[in-house]
C-alpha cells in the first residue's frame, strides 16, 4: 500500500524542501521504500539538498511527456538503499506537467512497490502546487511561527480539502499534519514569536514535527546532506521524531521549550 | 431589496363546501433583486449583466428581478421594455416587475402586462453597501448551491447586491411598525457609529447605548425582529422555521441552516442561500462565511461575516469567540482593525438597528 504524501506550505522560503528531503531519508531509513519528487518545474532544488545534483540525467517532465522511462530517471540514493530522488526539470516551467502525466507516473511508482511518495510541492497556490496536492494520501503542511505562513498554511489547508482527488471524490480526506520550522523557543519566550500553541489553535491540527531554528540546517544544505542524516544535531532529532510521528508512533514534543536554566539560575531564579 | 408586502387572507370555504381547499392565499415577505437601467440598449445590458452573472452563476441562476426604470432619461416604450425583459431572461435572470415610478410606468406596466411592485424606493440611497469581495479564486470551483457541505462550499461571488440595503427603508416606509417588544439583550451594546463611523459612512446618534432597545409603537408582529421569534409568524409551526430569517417563511417550509463543520480556511467562502449558516468549526482570518440569514459560528470566528446578504435586515450575526475581521448586516458593515477589548474573544451578537450596526456579548 503506497502512500502520497505532499510536503507543501503555500508560502515560500519555510523549508519545504528541507522538510521533504529529511522526512524521506528519515523514512527509508526506517526501511520503506520512498520516491521524493520535485513539482518544483524550473527551480529545481531537491537535488541539491540530497546532493544528487550531478547525477540528474532525465527528470520528472522526461517522465511524463515520455522521452524517458521512470527507472531513467529515478536517482538511486547513495547512502540509503531505498531511497530514490525523481528531480525537476530546471529548463521546462509548470504547464510541462500534466495532471494524467503525474497519475501514470504514481501509478507506476506504486506498481513498483514504493511504500511512500514523498511529494516536495513549490510555494504558491498554482499549477506546480495543485498538482503536488492533488493525488495526496496526507499532507505535511510546513510552517514557520509567524503570521504570513500561518495564514498561507490555512489557505493551503482550505484547498487539501477542497482542491484535491479525495475531496473531490468525497471520500477519506486527506490527513494533514502540521511542522513547524524554524522555532526558536527562546523568541517564543520573549514573545517575539507564536508558540507552537498558538500555531496550532489558528490552524486547528495536531503538530508532527517541531523543528528548531538552527545553523545546521543552512550547512547540511549547502553540503548536499539531508539534515536529518546529521545525527546528533537537534533538527535532525526534531526530524526523525516527525518521522516516528508520521509511522504512527507517540513521541513526546522535544526542543519547544527554551534550554534549562544554569544551576545558579534556579538556585536563585524561583 | 423591497419587501413584498401582500395582505394575507385565509379564503373561507362556504359552511357546506367540502374539507379540501383547492387554493390558500398567505402573507408573505421575498427580498427581490432590483436591475436598475441606465439604457435600454439589449446589446449594452447584455454584456454587463452576463459579465455580473458569469462572476456567480448559481447565485443569479433564475432569480427574480424587478426592473428600475427611474434612471432612465426618458420613459421608456412597452417595446424597448420587452427588449430588455429578453435580455434579462437570456442572462439568467427572470423579470416579474416594475418598480413604482408613476403612471406612465403604471401604464408601460399594463402593456407589459407586468405588475407593479410597491414600496420599493426608486432611487435608494447606496450608501451603506458592503464592499463585494474580490472575485474567488480561479481554483476555487462553485458547488452546488445548497448542499450540506462537509468540504467547505466554496462560493462564486460576492452577495449580488445590487441596489443594497433598501430593506430597512421599505420596511420603514410599508409599516412604520417595529414592535416595541423586540428589547434586545442587555448588556453593553456598542454602536458602530460610535466607534467606526467612517467604515460604516453612517453617523449615528447613539453612542454606547447601553441595552438598545428598538423603539416603536406598533404591533405588527411580522415585522418584529427576531428577539420575538416566537411571535414571529404563527405560520411557523417549524420550530427551526421560527428561527430561520428565511424572506418568505411562509411561501414554503424554510430550508434548515447550512451546517459547516469543516474549518472554513483562510481564502474558502460559505454562503448559505436563502437560509441561516452554522459554522462548528473555526473561521480563519482571510475566509468568508456568508448567509441570506443569520450567521452562527461556534469555533473563533477571525475571518468575514456577513449576514443578510440578501438584504434582510433582520439577521444577525452570532458567535462564540469574537476576533472578526468585518461583520455586515444588509450591507451595512463594520471593519475590525482592532477588537474592543470588551468584545475579544467573547460571546458576541451584531444585529442592525436602524442603519446602526450593533455589537453586544451574549449572555450578560
Amino acid at each position: 500500500m503506497t502512500e502520497i504524501i505532499v510536503v507543501t506550505s503555500g508560502k515560500g522560503g519555510v523549508g519545504k524542501t528541507t522538510t521533504s528531503a529529511s522526512l524521506s531519508c528519515g523514512l527509508a531509513r526506517r526501511g520503506k521504500k520512498v520516491a521524493v519528487i520535485d513539482f518544483d518545474i524550473g527551480l529545481r532544488n531537491l537535488d541539491l539538498i540530497m546532493g544528487c545534483e550531478r547525477r540528474v540525467v532525465y527528470d520528472f517532465v522526461n517522465v511524463i511527456q515520455g522521452e524517458c522511462t521512470l527507472k531513467q530517471a529515478l536517482i538511486k540514493d547513495k547512502r540509503l538503499e531505498t531511497l530514490f530522488v525523481l528531480a525537476a526539470s530546471q529548463t521546462r516551467d509548470k504547464d510541462a506537467l500534466t495532471s494524467e502525466g503525474v497519475r501514470r507516473v504514481f501509478d507506476e511508482l506504486v506498481a513498483d512497490g514504493f511504500d511512500y511518495i514523498v511529494c516536495d510541492s513549490p510555494a504558491g497556490i498554482e499549477k506546480g502546487a495543485h498538482l503536488a496536492m492533488y493525488f495526496a494520501d496526507r499532507a505535511v503542511v510546513v510552517v514557520n511561527p509567524e503570521v504570513s505562513s500561518v495564514r498561507d498554511s490555512d489557505r493551503i489547508l482550505g484547498l487539501l480539502s477542497s482542491k484535491t482527488k479525495r475531496a473531490e471524490n468525497g471520500g477519506d480526506k486527506v490527513r494533514e499534519h502540521l511542522l513547524l520550522t524554524r522555532y526558536s523557543p527562546k523568541r517564543v519566550a520573549t514573545g517575539e514569536m507564536m508558540s507552537v500553541g498558538d500555531v496550532k489553535e489558528i490552524l486547528g491540527l495536531d503538530v508532527v514535527g517541531v523543528v528548531p531554528e538552527s545553523a545546521d540546517v543552512l550547512a547540511a544544505s549547502n553540503a548536499g546532506t539531508p539534515v536529518i542524516l546529521n545525527d546528533g544535531s537537534d533538527v535532525s532529532q526534531a526530524y526523525q521524531d516527525a518521522v516516528s510521528r508520521l509511522l504512527g508512533e507517540t513521541v513526546p514534543l522535544r526542543f519547544v521549550d527554551e534550554p534549562k536554566k544554569g544551576f545558579f539560575a534556579r538556585v536563585f531564579g524561583g | 431589496m423591497p419587501i413584498l408586502k401582500k395582505t394575507g387572507l385565509l379564503m373561507k370555504q362556504p359552511a357546506d363546501a367540502t374539507r379540501g381547499q383547492a387554493v390558500e392565499v398567505r402573507f408573505g415577505q421575498v427580498g427581490i433583486m432590483q436591475v436598475r437601467l441606465r439604457t435600454t440598449q439589449p446589446g449594452e445590458i447584455l454584456d454587463e449583466l452576463t459579465g455580473k452573472t458569469a462572476t456567480a452563476p448559481h447565485f443569479f441562476d433564475r432569480t427574480p428581478v424587478c426592473l428600475d426604470l427611474s434612471s432612465l432619461p426618458k420613459t421608456p416604450s412597452a417595446e424597448d421594455i420587452r427588449g430588455v425583459i429578453e435580455v434579462v431572461k437570456r442572462a439568467g435572470m427572470m423579470t416579474v416587475g416594475l418598480t413604482h415610478g408613476g403612471t406612465a410606468i403604471e401604464e408601460l406596466a399594463n402593456q407589459l402586462e407586468l405588475p407593479v411592485i410597491h414600496h420599493v424606493r426608486a432611487s435608494t440611497k447606496t450608501a451603506p453597501v458592503v464592499q463585494p469581495a474580490p472575485a474567488p479564486p480561479s481554483s476555487a470551483a462553485p458547488a452546488p448551491m445548497g448542499q450540506e457541505a462537509l468540504a467547505p462550499t466554496p462560493v462564486p461571488a460576492s452577495p449580488p447586491v445590487l441596489t443594497p440595503a433598501s430593506a430597512a427603508a421599505a420596511r420603514r416606509a410599508a409599516a412604520a411598525a417595529q414592535s416595541a417588544a423586540t428589547a434586545h439583550p442587555a448588556g453593553a451594546a456598542y454602536s458602530s457609529a460610535a466607534t467606526h463611523s467612517a467604515a460604516t459612512g453612517h453617523s449615528g446618534a447613539a453612542a454606547h447605548s447601553a441595552g438598545a432597545t428598538h423603539s416603536g409603537a406598533a404591533t405588527h408582529s411580522d415585522a418584529a425582529p427576531y428577539s420575538a421569534a416566537a411571535a414571529r409568524s404563527p405560520a411557523a409551526t417549524n420550530p427551526s422555521a421560527a428561527a430561520a430569517p428565511s424572506p418568505a417563511p411562509e411561501l414554503a417550509a424554510a430550508p434548515p441552516a447550512l451546517m459547516q463543520h469543516q474549518p472554513v480556511r483562510s481564502g474558502q467562502r460559505v454562503y448559505a442561500r436563502n437560509r441561516d449558516l452554522i459554522v462548528t468549526a473555526t473561521v480563519a482570518a482571510g475566509a468568508e462565511v456568508m448567509a441570506d440569514g443569520c450567521v452562527h459560528v461556534y469555533g473563533p470566528l477571525r475571518g468575514r461575516v456577513m449576514a443578510g446578504a440578501h438584504g434582510d435586515t433582520d439577521a444577525r450575526v452570532f458567535c462564540q469567540s469574537f476576533h472578526a475581521e468585518l461583520v455586515s448586516i444588509a450591507g451595512v458593515f463594520r471593519v475590525f482593525e482592532t477588537i474592543p477589548t470588551e468584545l475579544a474573544g467573547m460571546p458576541v451578537q451584531a444585529w442592525l438597528s436602524g442603519d446602526d450596526l450593533k455589537f453586544a456579548k451574549i449572555g450578560e
